[in-house]
């Protein structure tokens, strides 16, 4: 469970996230859409105490994300971003097991755990011994999925997953990661551009624009019954996108 | 497993280089450092080469363990080296002492001032050798003809005269300025150049009068006359020995060496000595044996000069090679140890980071040979302020290596490793390292093909390695002996090149390695 009580944060005096509380229940599956530069990354390294806020609190499984505490959250929320995140210097598999073997996991334990996560995440299981450099786009966020349920995370935070790779490629991910979200049930936010997506992925979508949340509901919410023009606007931009590309 | 298995074999190959390598300095150093050897140290020109080598045969010949310093440099860092204690004795000349000790050229110390003046530093100066190699000036012979040149007081009449001096003659008081004072030749213009480079310009026509020694074995081969010192300016230069009073307590038969040196040589058999060196190529501590053993004028047959090469480069390799290599091995491992974590402090702690590189980039930037001598006084010749002025030079290309290596990773993996929840530690050691892994390599690389280098010049110090072939060389003006240094100094660049090539692939990641064709 995520938990954000009125979070503000500003970047040399331009406030980011203007005072915002945001709850992501248990399993609970949230898709935070909006413009670029609204806020969304920032408010997802809010969750892992990469960025801490100048007001307000942040707890993720009942823990005060604090300085202190931060290593200690990471560990528990899985992260993944958009071109993967996977360090060159290691393999497909020594990426995925690098914070097990660390920890002092036994090596039966953490193989198996990857040839489960392998089959979870569609990754041939020939590709685990690859270096970053000789897997495509869509493999590299497969292993960087992985990566972040490594550990079995409670929490599972996307920034943009999807957001560098080519259409059918981006379809068949996106089948792969609603299917992820089912079988696992972890609260979830993902950050994505596209509303299609957000319906496909999420319970719920939040639209935000300049640091706040203007409206947070389903699909079917958003379109059928916006509280602000910007939040019409942005639905009916995206649907004409997404009937362009039908 | 493999982050881990990699950094134990890293971490093993350090260890087993540091071993070897304290292992070979051990036993180079072993052979300099007995307590009772008796260290000869000597000037960097023929005849002080020469001195030094008989003094060092006839102690070796009382059963004494002597060991010569060759090409330690000038008068300055000679006499020091022997206040220091880092060598025992030397030869030099009463007015270069009168000088140096007195500091008042023109006192023409006798023996009985300058015993005076040197026992309270612990210093004793042996009797006359019997010769004496004073300064003079000499002119081409053709311009001398020319213009009818036979005394100093000559000169005033040709301002127009193109002189080069040494630097050390151009220097001192009793030498070039107090010469003009008192002939009041100021208008002459004099170049400063090496003393072997002065004949070499006398040669080719673009000087016309050099310094000179008396007992210089050039005067007759460049065909120059000396200037009669009609206003008797220089003061006496009579070759002695100055030892440390100390050393006939330790090494009590080198009495004998002294008694045995009293009035021994004359200018001439001096003059002929120099020019068996000079002028027939024999190696100075051939002539020094050849002369104890009488048979002093026999010159060496001749071989042929490229079979001479390989054989001396070889014998240069074998003798001077360990050395080099511990020079090299010893200060690029210590910059290494210290350079990364150097660079590592630079890269997290920015402003920190701008005065580290400032400091080691101003280091770079002081002449090698400077740096040497600035340690002089501390830690006195030899291998020391060696190791310690190359351990300097090496610090930069490591700390800026690593510093850039470090700076360029990009936001993105930093990010990466932050959210995977590792510790700083854990994120320097499996990510950031690996990562500039590559940077830092190259950075050591570059060190080391520069220890290379600056190792030869760390020979005028008396430290050894193949510099030391190079140094005797340039006081020779011997092409080939430089050759026998600079080309295994070169070769030697060449294979640290080839071990770092071989070092990346082992060290360096399999997912950073340049995809092969
Ligand atoms: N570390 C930072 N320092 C300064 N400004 C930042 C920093 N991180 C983000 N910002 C600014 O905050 C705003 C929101 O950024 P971000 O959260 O990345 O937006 P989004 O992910 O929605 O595109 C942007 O204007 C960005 O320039
Ligand atoms: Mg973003």
């Amino acid at each position: 469970m995520v938990l954000l009580e009125a979070v503000e944060k500003s970047f040399g005096g331009r406030a980011v996230i203007h005072e915002m509380t945001l709850e992501v229940g248990t399993g609970e599956r949230l898709a935070l859409v909006g413009p670029s530069g609204c806020g969304k990354s920032t408010l997802l390294r809010m969750i892992l105490g990469l960025v801490l806020p100048d007001r307000g609190r942040v707890h993720v499984d009942g823990l005060d994300v604090t300085k202190a505490t931060a290593r200690k959250v990471r560990r528990r929320v899985g992260y993944v971003i958009q071109d993967g995140g996977l360090f060159p210097h290691l393999t497909a598999e020594e990426n995925v097991t690098l914070v097990a073997r660390l920890s002092g996991q036994p090596p039966s334990k953490t193989a198996a755990r990857v040839r489960e996560l392998a089959e979870l995440a569609r990754l041939p299981q020939s590709l685990l011994d690859h270096y970053p450099r000789s897997l495509s786009g869509g493999e590299r966020q497969r292993v960087g999925l992985m990566r972040a349920l490594m550990l079995n995370p409670d929490v599972l935070l996307l920034d943009e997953p999807l957001g560098a790779l080519d259409p059918i490629i981006r379809a068949r991910l996106q089948e792969d990661l609603g299917e992820v979200f089912r079988v696992l049930r972890k609260s979830v936010v993902i950050v994505t551009h596209d509303m299609g997506e957000a319906g496909v992925l999420a319970d719920s979508i939040a639209v935000m624009r300049d640091g706040k949340i203007l409206q947070r509901g389903d699909a079917h919410a958003l379109i059928n019954a916006p509280v602000d023009p910007f939040v019409a606007e942005f639905v009916r931009a995206q649907r004409i996108l997404a009937g362009d590309r039908a | 497993m493999k982050p881990s298995a990699a950094r134990e074999r890293t971490v093993r190959i350090v260890c087993v280089l540091v071993a070897s390598l304290s292992f070979l300095f051990a036993t180079t150093d072993a052979r300099a450092a007995g307590p009772n050897t008796v260290r000869v140290g000597s000037k960097r020109f023929v005849e002080s080469f020469i001195l030094g080598e008989i003094v060092t045969e006839l102690a070796r010949q009382q059963g004494l363990d002597a060991v010569h310093e060759t090409g330690l440099g000038g008068t300055a860092v000679v006499f020091r080296a022997l206040e220091d204690g880092a060598i025992d004795v030397y030869p030099d000349y009463t007015g270069t002492l009168a000088e140096t000790v007195v500091h008042d050229g023109s006192a023409h110390a006798n023996l009985a001032v300058l015993r005076r003046a040197l026992a309270p530093r612990g210093l004793s100066l042996s009797d006359p050798i019997g010769f004496e190699d004073t300064y003079a000036l000499a002119a081409r012979h053709d311009v001398a003809t020319k213009l009818g040149l036979h005394v100093l007081s000559d000169l005033r009449m040709h301002p127009e005269l193109r002189v080069a001096l040494s630097h050390e003659f151009a220097g001192r008081s009793d030498g070039w300025p107090g010469l003009c004072a008192r002939y009041g030749i100021e208008a002459l213009t004099p170049r400063l150049l090496d003393h072997a480079l002065a004949y070499e310009a006398i040669s080719r026509g673009t000087a016309d009068i050099v310094d000179v020694y008396t007992t210089d074995a050039k005067i007759t081969r460049y065909d120059l006359v000396t200037l009669k010192d009609d206003r008797s300016f220089f003061p006496s230069y009579d070759a002695v020995l100055v030892y440390r009073t100390d050393l006939l307590q330790h090494a009590s038969n080198f009495g004998r060496v002294l008694e045995r040196l009293r009035g021994a040589i004359n200018a001439e058999t001096m003059q002929r000595l120099n020019a068996r060196v000079e002028l027939d190529g024999v190696p100075f501590n051939r002539v020094a044996k050849d002369f104890l053993s009488n048979q002093g004028t026999r010159t060496s047959p001749p071989s042929s000069p490229v079979r001479q090469l390989l054989v001396g480069t070889w014998e240069v390799i074998l003798r001077h090679g360990p050395r080099h290599v511990m020079l090299v091995a010893v200060s690029l491992i210590l910059a290494a140890l210290l350079g990364i974590p150097l660079g590592i402090l630079a890269h997290a702690r920015p402003r920190l980071g701008v005065a580290l590189l400032g400091v080691t980039g101003i280091v770079q930037t002081i002449p090698s040979l400077a740096l040497f001598c600035f340690f002089i006084p501390i830690f006195g010749i030899g291998t020391v302020p060696a190791l310690l002025a190359l351990f300097l030079y090496g610090l930069l290309p490591i700390v800026r290596n690593t510093h850039a290596g470090l700076a360029s990773i990009p936001d993105e993996l930093r990010e990466a490793a932050l959210a995977l929840g590792l510790s700083p530690g854990e994120r320097l050691w499996h990510i950031e390292l690996p990562l500039a892994s590559r940077t830092v390599i190259a950075g050591i690389k570059t060190s080391a093909v520069v220890a290379v280098g600056s190792a030869t010049i760390a020979a005028f110090i008396g430290a050894g390695g193949f510099g030391e072939p190079i140094s005797t060389g340039l006081a020779l003006n011997d092409v080939p002996t430089i050759l026998e240094g600079a080309l295994p100094a070169a070769g030697l660049a060449l294979i640290a090149q080839g071990l770092f090539a071989i070092l990346e692939r082992a060290m360096v990641p399999h997912g950073l390695r340049e995809p092969r064709c």
